[in-house]
């Protein structure tokens, strides 16, 4: 009994396998009291398998014991010291991390905002056809119109020679004038109104009235009425304008084009000229061509209201003095 | 700045990921955060800030990192011991839980004494020290698996 740690009042307790287990690493690190110490070596003898987790801590502390000799070479240890980039040099320079949240806060905000602002400034909002008026054109309602299919003296065709069109780049609108005339028996005709910009509001003027066939061509005119209008609308930057532009008259008149608004052909603006033509659609690739010579010529094909009889095209081309 | 602490943290961030860009990273962070606790604090004991840091960096990029795919190469910079084989810390790096490998590190091969860790990491002496002897058992077994049939007799002297 003398020998025996008191462990208990009896004093018969023993290590258990559980506290045993967890005392292993304290008894092979020397941590343990000498009472302690002995109880354990007890439980070893009696425990194989505490035995065998003695042997597997001395084996790792053996190995990490040869892992611990690794060094760094001074080049790893400079490499490390340095900030890992210029920003990241900046911010410890500066001590960004010390400073308020709000004020952090605050600054990423104003980033935030300069970059929305840039983005509104850069844009070519005026190049992006979404924000275009001719796409904002709205059928408000259909009407139906009958019209006297006796008076065959009021039959006249549908687009003259002289037929007119409203120019966008001039003010005078007054002279606009568009044939609209009335014979077949057909009854329906469409009113189309505009967004109520001013532009628009001038084209109405000659677009609210919507050209009717005549009643010998009732097979043409009603496949013309199902097909889509269209604008060529293009812009070319010349050197010397004033020269060129006489030029560009001569050829356009030559291929038989004709001016379609109420300004001449080459019509001078500013310092450019403007160009609005209806042309036949043979000679609009001799047109491209002439007008080419000069310049890049940029020509986008725009859905129009307005359907050009076949065979002909409307143009608008704008001329301006290459800078 | 100890040369010194900036080795424990390379040495440290190469055994815990096994990844020498991870490394360099996390160590190039924990320089940063070890100036700066220990301008705050100047008090402080460099262990215990060495370990604290250590541990708030693992924590925060252990979370996107899976353990065992090592990525080192011999020209990486840590210069291993002569003979030494990798295999068994992989191993256990890969199956051992995170807080026995990293106490194991910081214990035994960057020798750092247990008081100090414990205040680092805000924990007990004892439960540092049943996590070292848990790692050591597992390390062991992969290093030198021993039968559990193997002769008995105490001939292993305590430290």
């Amino acid at each position: 009994m003398s020998d025996e740690i008191p462990y208990s009042k009896k004093g018969q307790r023993k290590v258990s396998a559980f506290v045993g287990q967890e005392l292993l690493y304290d008894y092979m690190t020397g941590a343990l009291d000498s009472d302690r110490k002995k109880a354990v070596e007890d439980y070893l003898h009696s425990n194989r398998e505490a035995y065998s987790d003695i042997q597997k801590i001395q084996h790792g502390m053996n190995y990490v014991e040869m892992l611990g000799a690794t060094q760094v070479s001074e080049a790893l240890l400079e490499k490390i010291k340095m900030p890992t980039s210029y920003l990241q040099g900046l911010l410890q320079k500066i001590d960004f991390d010390e400073w308020s949240p709000g004020f952090k806060l605050a600054i990423e905000a104003s980033v935030v905002a300069l970059g929305v602002v840039a983005i509104a400034i850069l844009m070519p909002w005026n190049r992006m056809t979404i924000f275009r008026g001719d796409s904002k054109d709205m059928v408000l309602s259909e009407l139906s119109k009958k019209y006297d299919t006796k008076s065959n003296s009021e039959k006249e065709a549908v687009f003259k020679d002289d037929t007119t069109f409203p120019d966008e780049e001039s003010g005078d609108h007054s002279e606009t004038s568009v044939v609209a005339v009335t014979s077949s028996s057909t009854t329906t005709s469409l009113v189309v109104a505009k967004s109520p910009t001013e532009k628009s509001a001038k084209e109405n003027n000659a677009a609210a009235v919507p050209p009717i066939p005549p009643a010998d061509e009732d097979k043409t005119t009603a496949a013309d009425s199902k097909r889509q209008g269209f604008l060529y609308r293009g812009s070319i930057e010349i050197t010397n304008v004033q020269a060129v532009t006489p030029k560009l008259v001569d050829k356009v008149s030559e291929l038989g084009g004709r001016k379609a608004g109420n300004v001449e052909l080459g019509w001078s603006r500013g310092s450019g000229a403007y160009f609005h033509l209806t042309i036949p659609e043979l000679k609009y690739e001799e047109l491209k061509a002439a007008f080419s010579q000069y310049g890049e010529l940029k020509i986008t094909k725009e859905k129009h209201d307005r359907v050009m009889p076949e065979g002909i095209i409307r143009i608008i081309i704008t001329v301006e003095e290459k800078k | 700045m100890i040369q010194v602490d900036v080795k424990s943290m390379a040495l440290f961030f190469f055994f815990a990921f096994l990844d020498e860009k991870r490394a360099i990273e996390a160590a190039s962070e924990s320089v940063e955060f070890y100036r700066k606790k220990i301008s705050k604090n100047p008090q402080l004991k460099s262990t215990v800030a060495l370990v604290s840091v250590t541990k708030q960096i693992w924590e925060k990029q252990s979370g996107h990192f899976v353990r065992g795919r090592p990525n080192y190469s011999p020209e990486s910079g840590w210069l291993l011991p002569a003979g030494i084989d990798m295999g068994p810390w992989k191993e256990f790096q890969k199956l051992a839980q995170e807080d026995e490998f990293i106490c194991l590190i910081w214990s035994r091969i960057l020798k750092i004494s247990d008081e100090d860790i414990s205040l680092g990491l805000g924990v007990s002496v004892g439960t540092l020290r049943y996590r070292i002897g848990r790692a050591l058992r597992k390390l062991g077994g992969i290093s030198n698996p021993v039968s559990t049939k193997s002769s008995p007799g105490l001939n292993v002297v305590p430290t």
